[in-house]
């Protein structure tokens, strides 16, 4: 019982409590840079997510027998091979995608989240309370991504998924779209969970 | 302390031959797929700038249009003039008279929703009708005299592109120079 809640909280934490993005503030660079519409930020979403529950996998199976000093030239080694397949997987399936993400696919072995998690989480823990926090913190990047790029989609360019959005699409505010745009919504969101999360704390 | 280091470095090795072994195994199967999607997405790019060539045959920079019988139809041209951000890449069709018959955005990093229309269907058909319009096109942007409508609040992006329409023309008529004379001035 007691194992089981805490095999939940593995996977539910890193949606709220431990948001990659809103909390950890890890891999910000593919934040701003892909969440200028809601299919790349779903596209880069998913893809790490998929590096982050493989890599967290291997890495816990792997955590007993691999030696300390070369602890990260492994995990390393590891997320490249995957963020490398799955680089070749989308060119060859899902060549838009591709196109749109460009650099960003192949840039996701330096994402902080993946190494972080390898270094703070798999390699202490089980494979299985790893995959799903592997789940878990790909699932709340997801959903950051797409909230960040929610709003400056609708209001950048007026429209959502590529799709034009009646009202929003008359004049878009461009700067949105751009990267200062990105910092602003970025920012609000953060400020808002943080005082969400403050609420708590003083009025008690 | 030696053998501590023996241990690691067979270790790290194992790692790497197995990471070496699973990535040339995803080679050997997405690259093929990959090298199709790419000769595809270039075979349409090529139709779609000269649209009256049935088919085609490449040679470096430009690759030149067949009509069905054999002729030239034309020529699709390579070119990569600089854009605001960085190169923008772009394939030019022209037939025998040396008139443009499309243009198409390759790939580019220009500033989303400004220079970045420069992919759009408006800016294109816009140019277009400019194009059937006039005997004979003046490839500048409207601000600098010539004939082309620039996009709004983008005219770098613009201007690179009829340099790039012009770099084509230039590569047109030198290489119809050299049909010309091979050919005994049969195009």
């Amino acid at each position: 019982m007691n194992n089981n809640s805490n095999l939940l909280h593995e996977l539910t934490k890193g949606i709220w409590k431990e948001n990659p993005i809103f909390v950890i503030s890890l891999g910000l660079c593919p934040t701003i840079a892909v969440t200028s519409s809601m299919t790349n930020a779903i596209g880069m979403g998913l893809s790490c997510m998929f590096v982050l529950v493989c890599s967290n996998l291997f890495i816990s199976l792997l955590r007993n027998i691999v030696p300390n000093e070369v602890r990260i030239p492994t995990f390393i080694v590891v997320i490249a091979t995957f963020v490398t397949i799955l680089d070749k997987m989308i060119q060859a399936y899902a060549p838009a995608l591709s196109a749109s993400l460009g650099i960003f696919i192949p840039l996701i072995v330096v994402n902080c989240i993946i190494l972080g998690r390898a270094e703070a989480f798999a390699c202490k823990n089980s494979p299985i309370a790893s995959i799903l926090d592997g789940i878990g913190m790909g699932l709340g990047f997801t959903l950051a991504l797409s909230l960040i790029a929610f709003f400056r989609e609708l209001l950048g360019d007026g429209a959502l998924f590529g799709y034009k959005i009646p009202f929003f699409a008359n004049d878009p505010a461009l700067i949105m779209i751009m990267a200062p745009g990105g910092f602003i919504v970025f920012g609000l969101l953060i400020a808002l969970k943080r005082t969400h999360d403050l609420k708590g704390k003083f009025t008690k | 302390m030696p053998k501590q280091m023996l241990k690691t470095a067979l270790f790290l090795f194992i790692i790497s031959s197995i990471s070496g072994l699973l990535l040339a195994l995803s080679e050997q199967i997405t690259a093929p797929v990959i090298i199709a999607i790419n000769e595809k997405f270039e075979m349409q790019a090529r139709s779609q700038v000269l649209p009256q060539a049935k088919t085609f045959k490449t040679d470096k920079q430009l690759a030149i249009g067949y009509n069905d019988d054999g002729s030239i139809a034309g020529f699709v041209i390579g070119v990569k003039p600089k854009g605001y951000g960085a190169q923008i890449n772009m394939l030019v069709g022209i037939n025998n008279n040396g008139k443009i018959t499309g243009t198409k955005i390759l790939s580019h990093s220009e500033t989303p929703g400004l220079g970045a229309k420069i992919t759009g269907e408006e800016f294109h058909s816009k140019f277009m009708s400019v194009i059937e319009k006039n005997e004979k096109t003046d490839l500048r942007v409207k601000k600098d005299g010539g004939d082309v409508d620039a996009i709004t609040a983008a005219t770098i992006t613009s201007r690179a592109f009829c340099e790039g329409l012009k770099e084509a023309q230039k590569i047109f008529s030198e290489n119809t120079l050299i049909l010309n004379t091979s050919t005994g001035g049969k195009l």
